[in-house]
């Protein structure tokens, strides 16, 4: 049994002009120790997806629908606000984007690491503190023992996800939700934020949930990804075979668009044409064919479900998907 | 040899820090220290750097959003730091900015064709009929449909918000634009397509671009020159073909390995630089980068190194660091 | 000008254009209370406007020789102890009521956007100054002190309350109003505006101003409920109106009938003054919740 099990989630929120279905059948699984990363361009519904684990839907406007999230055979949906509490910041915790807001300005690093302690170990006073301290060197903060008693205004961005990353880890967590946790920081200190949260989820094994927009950090961090689009999976599969060989035309044009450097400049950066299309005013039948290159007549009238091929090492929920390439 | 477009000279933007009771100025933020460049007639040049490096801040000293401290900066003949007045007014139409946040740069309240049309209406472009087909003019270049003429930013989506933004940049028909983290904010997707449309829009109008970024990958494809800026001074400039094949100086080459490349097989031969970058308010003596920099020698710690020529005469690369050339003499640190 | 060939051109979007009033308007015709609370204010104010036109409550000032009448076919809340008709004296303190509020509501959202205004765009120079010290100043005196000293200094002045009411309301829009400023000042709108060569005076009128007056409108609508509540205690205090009656001077009378057991005077005035201001709060909610850009569900 996974450790994470999302069956046919389906998260809506009511908007001024109708229900917006956010999350529109999403099925994945995330195993203990395993990386997954869940991208997408804004809009996608990824963010909405580790709301909906961490039971952090604002409701209203939002609500589940329909589907479980299973968490160690446990069905999430239906568990009561007291009982979801405990999970959180226990057995599932999760990093923000913005340490700056996810952290209290006006309580010490200290404090606030020590009340998660307190919270949901039952440590003393003192203990926490230490096993405070404790964290902060794991997290390569340097003289954690000073850094202790300081207030977040007083560290940088950097610094702040590293705090951030330690209270999230302090009650050795079985699963780890990161939401872009290193897209408001500058690359040099992205590049540390992200070997950290490698090198301490293989030491704590740690199962963890990456959340981005960045291919790149897909690549470099995660064992296996899964691509959204408009609220739903349109590709998933371990990472080396989605990126060498995407299947679903969207992965295909979304990598291609990725900057890199280049040997040599291009003379026009691959995109993808379009937009991607109102919630509210979403096309019939396949929701990225608009913007396909490769559309059949069929993809305007039945949407695609995520399909296995045999031979392929992705499933991918198109029609005229691009073909298996054996390596 | 045609004169460039731009020259900047030994630009520089101090912020004053106040403190007390009383508000007086109790340090200097130095955002911007000392930089020339210059950029040739229709070409790019991209400059890069970390958040608080001060690139921005070199982008709206240029177009005197911000009063340079010093220094000075030359659109072909005339003196944009010298001009005021109707001068300067006259001088903004050869000088545009196209902004980062597609969300913050366009007026809530306003209309599309309300916001392009005003550069027109202040600059007396015109007649009314006349004002209104340029305004057309404009989206039909940033591909934009006229039919959105009459709505409002937040109906559209941050790509088009941006189109917007650069047709409002391209109303007086400018020679030279700054382009702030342009692209930053949108999806990848919508991103390269932005990407293209400055790239058309420079074939089309020989405008030249100085195009800002904290990602170089995205400033490969658009630049044909590259500056890397550190704590507000420049510490490499050259040609992007020599700049990405050739990096020297070791922030250059840290910047260059720090950015994630969407390929599991690429091996990770990351050069990660430990640290923070330091304050610009109390900036570290000698080379400003030796606080982190994974090469550094005892003397980076003292003396401060000049930007030096290690390509050729036509083809430049300038480098600032010790790496390179002669061991310094202790003199050359008052620059 | 040639065109450039995009042949990424985004589709437009869908639909009517909307500007950000029409979707407010939109939002606040969804909020039931919000509606609600209008119809009662509009009641309210077809009441002072039928009252202005003669239509109704010309008796206000009509002697009888009932004297603290119960209620009946004739008078409808009975009579006070001067044998006037509580009722029609009710109706035309509507009247008073709208006055006092709408002078004073538009007249210090006037001032506090004007002052509030300079007070951004020049902030930390020398009208900034001025201004804030001209404000903390006013806001240091007690409302009630200065309303008696305005008073006194301007004996005889019918509108000598209205005077030292727009004299202190106008402090809370103008803060609002220059932190509103300084906030877009930084805006890349803004910056955009300078960079077009846009002169200052045009940037202010033009991209800063039509962007604070949501909070000018919902500013209006407190203002005018403070009004109208402190006419009716200056006027129970004898500093307010002067001319014609207000429910300020209806309880204000009736402190004599309450000791007797007559409370018709002091329940009708009271009834007309709560209903008011609680519809016209409501609607000053419903109001702020359309116009907040923040808020768009």
């Amino acid at each position: 049994m996974a450790l994470l099990e999302v069956d046919n989630l389906q998260v809506e929120f009511a908007t001024d002009r109708g229900i917006a279905r956010a999350i529109d059948g999403v099925s994945f699984e995330v195993n203990e120790g395993e990386t997954l990363g869940i991208v997408g361009e804004s809009g996608c519904g990824k963010s909405v997806t580790s709301l909906s684990i961490m039971g952090l839907i604002p409701r209203p406007p939002g609500r589940i629908a329909g589907g479980e999230i299973r968490f160690a055979g446990e069905n999430l949906t239906r568990l009561p606000e007291k009982a979801y509490r405990k999970l959180r910041g226990s057995d599932i915790s999760m990093i923000f984007q913005e340490p700056m807001t996810a952290l209290n300005p006006v309580f010490t690093i200290g404090n606030q690491i020590s009340d998660v302690l307190r919270r949901h170990k039952g440590l003393s006073r003192k203990q926490a503190r230490a096993r405070g301290i404790e964290m902060l060197a794991e997290v390569g903060i340097p003289a954690p023992e000073k850094r202790i008693d300081e207030y977040p205004h007083q560290l940088s961005g950097g610094m702040r996800q590293r705090v951030m990353i330690a209270m999230a880890l302090s009650c050795d967590p079985k699963l780890l939700i990161a939401d872009e946790p290193t897209t408001a920081l500058d690359v040099t200190i992205q590049a540390q934020v992200l070997e950290l949260i490698k090198k301490l989820a293989a030491d704590h094994g740690t199962a963890v949930i990456l959340i981005t927009h960045d291919l790149g950090v897909v690549a470099e961090t995660c064992d296996r990804a899964a691509v959204m689009y408009c609220g739903k999976i349109i590709e998933q599969g371990p990472v080396d075979a989605l990126f060498e060989y995407p299947r679903h035309p969207y992965t295909a044009g979304l990598l291609a668009s990725v900057p890199r450097i280049r040997p040599d400049r291009l003379p026009r950066l691959p995109t993808i044409p379009g937009i991607v299309p109102d919630l509210l005013d979403l096309p019939r039948g396949c929701r990225f064919r608009d913007r396909c290159g490769q559309a059949l007549e069929r993809c305007g009238q039945f949407d695609p479900e995520l399909n296995a091929d045999n031979d392929a090492a992705t499933v991918a929920a198109c029609f005229n998907p691009n073909p298996v390439v054996t390596a | 040899m045609s004169t460039p477009l731009l020259r900047v000279r030994g630009l520089t933007k101090h912020f004053p820090v106040k403190g007390g009771v009383l508000r007086r100025t109790v340090a200097q933020v130095k955002a911007v220290d000392g930089v020339s460049f210059d950029i040739e007639r229709g070409k790019t040049l991209g400059l890069v750097g970390e958040s608080g490096c001060g690139k921005s801040t070199l982008g709206r000293a240029i177009l005197r959003l911000h009063e340079p401290t010093e220094g000075e900066v030359f659109l072909e003949e005339t003196d944009v730091t010298a001009a005021s007045g109707s001068e300067l007014k006259r001088l903004r139409r050869n000088m545009q900015i196209i902004f980062q946040d597609p969300f913050a740069s366009l007026s809530p309240r306003r209309t599309v064709f309300e916001t392009l049309r005003e550069p027109l209406d202040v600059h007396r472009i015109g007649t009314p009929a006349e004002r209104r087909k340029k305004v057309e003019e404009l989206l039909e270049v940033v591909g934009l449909r006229r039919a959105v003429l009459h709505r409002y930013p937040h109906e559209f989506s941050g790509g088009q918000r941006q189109r917007v933004g650069i047709a409002r940049a391209l109303a007086l028909n400018p020679k030279f634009i700054v382009a702030d983290e342009a692209v930053s904010a949108l999806d990848v997707s919508v991103q390269s397509q932005v990407l293209n449309l400055i790239d058309d829009l420079q074939s089309e109008f020989g405008i030249s671009f100085l195009f800002i970024s904290h990602d170089l990958a995205v400033v490969q494809h658009i630049s044909h020159q590259v500056g890397v800026m550190y704590l507000g001074k420049l510490v490499e400039t050259a040609s992007a073909g020599d700049l990405y094949a050739d990096p020297k100086h070791p922030y250059t080459q840290a910047l260059m390995s720090a950015i994630p490349v969407p390929d599991p097989k690429a091996g990770s031969e990351r050069i990660v630089l430990s640290g923070d970058v330091p304050s610009p308010m109390n900036p570290p003596s000698g080379c400003p980068f030796h606080t982190r920099c994974p090469a550094a020698m005892p003397h980076c710690s003292t003396i401060e190194p000049r930007m030096q020529n290690l390509g050729s005469e036509a083809q430049p690369h300038w480098v600032s660091c010790h790496l390179y050339g002669d061991t310094p003499q202790a003199d050359n640190s008052a620059d | 000008m040639n065109a450039t060939t995009t042949t990424e051109a985004a589709p437009a979007p869908r639909k009517q254009s909307e500007s950000l009033w029409s979707k407010a308007v939109g939002k606040f015709l969804r909020d039931r209370w919000g509606m609600a609370s209008l119809l009662v204010v509009l009641v309210y104010l077809g009441i002072a406007l039928g009252v202005w036109a003669g239509l109704w409550g010309t008796d206000w000032n009509t002697l009888t020789p009932t004297i603290n009448a119960e209620a009946s076919a004739e008078h409808w809340f009975g009579t006070n102890r001067n044998g006037q008709d509580i009722f029609e004296r009710a109706i035309f303190s509507t009247k008073t009521a709208f006055e006092i509020g709408l002078v004073v509501a538009i007249l210090s959202t006037i001032l506090g956007a004007v002052m509030g205004a300079i007070s951004g765009f020049f902030a930390g120079r020398w009208p900034d100054e001025i201004i804030l010290w001209l404000k903390g100043v006013l806001d240091s005196i007690p409302f009630y002190l200065f309303v008696a000293a305005v008073a006194f200094a301007l004996q005889g002045y019918a509108f000598s309350m209205h005077v030292a009411m727009v004299a202190t309301f106008w402090t809370t829009t103008a803060r609002l109003v220059r932190a509103e400023v300084i906030r877009l000042k930084g805006f890349e709108f803004v910056e955009a505006a300078h960079a077009l060569g846009v002169p200052e005076l045009r940037i202010i009128s033009r991209h800063i101003i039509p962007n604070t007056t949501h909070i000018l409108l919902v500013q209006a609508t407190i203002t005018f409920v403070s009004a109208i509540k402190s006419e009716v205690i200056l006027s129970f205090l004898g500093l307010g109106v002067k001319n014609g009656v207000s429910w300020g001077l209806m309880i204000s009378e009736s402190t004599n009938e309450v000791t007797t057991g007559f409370f018709n005077n002091f329940l009708a005035a009271s009834a007309f003054l709560f209903v008011l201001v609680m519809a016209f709060n409501m609607f000053s909610d419903a109001l702020q919740d359309a116009l907040d850009p923040k808020k768009t569900g």
